[in-house]
């Protein structure tokens, strides 16, 4: 607490110095305030003490009689002039001068005049001296004691002069003794003392309110201060935080959990879809733009966000404006109430493009490495195509010179002039064309090369099932088959290291893109070929993969067995992120089992696992669902 | 201090200066004013002699060897309770040893309801004092009153012994010399004073 008569605070502090003025400030407004309203008051009491005076005047003596006649009384008169004159100007000036020291004092002269008139006018009643001490203490209302001296000197002067003039007026009888003047004069120094000390002490409180107001408004004013400043940076904050957010292509949103309906969403929105902010946040707007593959999944997912067991991330397509397909990728949480889902939606059409574009170059990749062993497998049938073709052509040219001499033969008879000459040359002829070998290495050399075309055109054939480069739905396949075409496209990889055993078992046709899984297998499989390499490299043994597909409830699984080096402990975690590998460079790019799993796991709903023991091999497990990941989905949705 | 300031600064002292002026004029108003009232308050009625002994045309009674004081009053006049109020102050404590009369003067023409102003109760309030209408003011012009509040008092010898008002002016109650000179007399005390200016309202139309 701060007063404005203690220097509390150190001389020269500007905090101090400011608070002091303040107070200052303070306690003289408040002053002026007490002045302006004491001045008001005095107003209305200059005019009710005039309208008394004159009602009290025509009450008590409305006229003056000389016998019957009568005329308004002087009392009347001096009521209204001289009771005017005492009123009018003060209120005249209290409205002119509100505040101002000449105001009060003369507020002060007249007050003390309307006391000496009562009296005056009541014969000097003692009773009427009661105005002059109530005076005095309505004066003091001003808290300014200097007021109370003027009214004392008007009051003390009246007393004096009429006290000597006429006595009686004053102190109601003729003759008092010397010494009234002196009573009276003290009664009214006792109550200005006792007033004065009030007067002090208000001042005192005032002073000490002013200085604790000053107080509470420099501390006021520093909180707001500091408010302001914490306010500003907050704003300033949240813009660049609302810029941040809304100058990234992740798209801020909120929408309500019962409905799915956007509540916001950031103004990025309409460069996903096309469609404006507004449309966005129309109801049904997010499940009527749901791609109809991905709806009833995506509408499932966001109804269980917020569940244990639920992931917040999840990647779906919606269809744009101009009907074009977008992928979008949501991470939403529901709020702590339950009522919202708050996240982010990114287009991730691009990346879904990449990804596709890089699944199939590694399709071609997987082919290119292929290629050279491929085309040895196709270069060995041709050979021996080509070799029984060249022996067949050679006999084919021997057995004509022969059929040619045997027609002359047959024409020499015929004209009836048998030509030895000729039947010896025949069998000349059919000497050199070793007939009966002919005879019985043709059809084999046909044979062989019906098989080596058969070889050719299943090896073409399976190329061709392999990329199932049309296919971008989901159909129903016979898995044994696409995987027999996946084994012979692979064979070189595996073949000079591991011997492939396809136990492929009774399954029925699985909804699935052949393509995709063929992919699947083929990646298994060429990783099983390099685990086998590592193990078999600079020995004349032989590792062995086995191929098994089995029926497992609604599921088909295809397990991959080989006898490599097994997974280390250490990376189990990694092996399907992408780009991740630990074979050297130019023989695996990381992308084999990160593929795989995208195919088996996030296109089909199925599982891809695996089992491994370090230096005995590992045994990958593909579970697909029968009837396809779409109708796993609906069937998981009602149960 | 700029040309504006200066004339504003200039403005406010002559503004000051001229209110004081007014201010001065005022309390000289007032205190004219207060003087006009303390001598209209101040100013006696009309006064003339009244018979130096008891009139025998008059109507009033009184008992042998008692004085006898006769106040005369007009029943409107607004002193008039003033009047009687000094008189309350002296009579009742001479009950029984002097014949008090209050007398109240009625001019030819008024009406009844004068008689029955609020002095009247006052009047005959006051222990000792028995009050009478004076119809066409006979009496008053018996006793030579001319003004309201005016007191005769004759002795036990029927002789004049105090005339004049007890009031120290118009309307004004409280000790005076009249009044204490009226009490002394009707002690049996010597009075300094035999008359005293009276305050109030006259009797008589005006001619």
């Amino acid at each position: 607490m701060r007063r404005l008569d203690e220097d509390s605070e150190p001389a020269g502090t500007p905090a101090g110095a400011t608070v002091a003025v303040k107070a200052e400030r303070l306690f003289n407004e408040q002053r002026l305030s007490v002045y302006r309203r004491r001045d008001r008051v005095f107003s209305w009491l200059m005019l009710a003490q005039w309208a008394s005076g004159i009602l009290l005047a025509i009450v008590c003596s409305p006229y003056a009689w000389a016998g019957k006649t009568h005329a308004i009384h002087a009392h009347v008169w001096y009521a209204v002039v001289l009771g005017g004159a005492l009123s009018v100007p003060i209120i005249v000036l209290a409205r002119l001068r509100p505040a101002a020291a000449l105001t009060r004092h003369a507020i002060a002269v007249a007050q003390m005049l309307w006391s000496a008139l009562l009296i005056h006018l009541t014969g000097g009643r003692i009773e009427t001296h009661f105005h002059v001490f109530g005076s005095l203490a309505f004066l003091a209302f001003y808290r300014d004691w200097k007021v109370l001296i003027t009214a004392t000197v008007v009051v003390a002067g009246d007393h004096l002069v009429r006290g000597l003039l006429l006595p009686e007026s004053v102190y109601g009888i003729v003759n008092p003794e010397w010494w009234r003047f002196l009573e009276h004069a003290f009664w009214v120094v006792f109550e200005d003392i006792v007033l004065v000390m009030g007067i002090v002490e208000n001042v005192r409180e005032m002073k000490t309110l002013a200085g604790r107001q000053a107080d509470l408004e420099e501390a006021n004013a520093t909180v707001e201060e500091r408010v302001a400043l914490r306010t500003r940076d907050l704003a300033a904050s949240r813009e660049q935080y609302r810029t941040l957010i809304e100058s990234t292509k992740a798209i801020p949103c909120e929408m309500e959990a019962s409905s799915l309906r956007f509540a916001y969403v950031g103004p990025q929105a309409p460069r996903l879809l096309g469609y404006a902010a507004e449309t966005w946040l129309r109801p049904g707007f997010f499940g009527d733009r749901l791609h109809a593959d991905d709806r009833g999944k995506t509408l499932e997912h966001f109804g269980q966000v917020g569940e244990l067991d639920v992931d917040k991330d999840m990647e779906f397509r919606m269809v744009r404006d101009d009907g074009e397909v977008a992928w979008v990728r949501s991470i939403v949480s529901k709020s702590e109430d339950g009522s919202k889902l708050r996240g982010m939606l990114f287009d991730v059409t691009e990346r879904r493009q990449i990804e596709f574009e890089l699944h199939q170059a590694q399709k071609l990749e997987s082919v290119g490495r292929l290629a050279a062993g491929i085309a040895h497998e196709i270069n060995t049938p041709i050979q021996f195509v080509n070799d029984s073709i060249h022996f067949v052509r050679d006999a084919v040219r021997d057995l004509s010179g022969l059929i040619d001499k045997m027609r002359v033969v047959r024409d020499s008879v015929l004209s009836g002039a048998p030509s030895a000459s000729a039947a010896k040359e025949a069998v000349a002829a059919e000497e050199d064309a070793d007939l009966p070998y002919l005879v019985e290495n043709l059809p084999k050399a046909l044979d062989r090369s019906l098989d080596g075309l058969d070889r050719v055109a299943t090896i073409v054939r399976s190329m061709k099932e392999f990329a199932y480069p049309d296919q971008k739905e989901m159909a129903s396949v016979d898995l044994n088959q696409a995987i027999r075409s996946t084994l012979t496209i692979a064979r070189n990889e595996y073949k000079y290291v591991a011997d492939l055993e396809a136990d492929l078992g009774e399954i029925p046709s699985v909804t699935c893109l052949a393509g995709d899984v063929n992919q699947a297998v083929l990646n298994i499989v060429v990783n099983a070929a390099h685990a086998i390499g590592d193990v078999v490299k600079g020995t004349d043994r032989k590792g062995r993969i086995t191929v098994r597909t089995r029926v497992d409830g609604d599921f088909v699984v295809i397990s991959i067995q080989d006898t490599g080096t097994g997974i280390p402990e250490g990376i189990r975690d990694r092996i399907f992120d992408p780009f991740f590998t630990t074979k050297e460079v130019g023989r695996g790019t990381g992308q084999g089992l990160a593929i795989a799993r995208s195919v088996v796991v996030e296109k089909h709903g199925g599982e891809l696992t695996f089992q491994s023991e370090l230096g005995k091999g590992t045994t990958f497990f593909i579970r697909l669902p029968v009837q396809g990941a779409e109708q796993k989905a609906l069937e998981g949705a009602a149960t | 201090m700029s040309s504006a300031a200066t004339l504003a600064a200039r403005s406010a002292r002559v503004s000051d200066s001229a209110l004081a002026a007014a201010l001065v004029c005022w309390l000289a108003v007032v205190a004219a004013a207060m003087v006009g009232l303390w001598r209209y308050k101040t100013a006696p009625g009309p006064v003339s002699p009244s018979p130096a002994r008891w009139p025998a045309e008059s109507r009033l009674d009184r008992t042998e060897g008692r004085p006898a004081l006769v106040m005369f009053v007009l029943p409107m006049c607004p002193c008039t309770r003033a009047s009687l109020c000094q008189l309350n102050a002296v009579v009742p404590r001479f009950e029984g040893r002097v014949d008090a009369h209050v007398v109240f003067a009625l001019p030819e023409g008024v009406v009844e309801e004068w008689r029955r102003g609020g002095s009247w109760d006052q009047a005959a309030s006051i222990p000792g004092v028995r009050v009478h209408a004076d119809p066409g003011e006979r009496e008053a012009r018996l006793f030579g009153a001319k003004t309201s509040g005016y007191v005769v008092l004759y002795d036990r010898g029927d002789r004049l012994s105090f005339s004049g008002g007890i009031t120290a002016s118009r309307g004004h109650e409280g000790d005076n010399p009249g009044a204490d000179a009226l009490a002394a007399l009707l002690g049996g005390e010597r009075a300094q004073l035999v008359s005293w200016p009276v305050f109030g309202c006259p009797l008589e139309n005006p001619r």
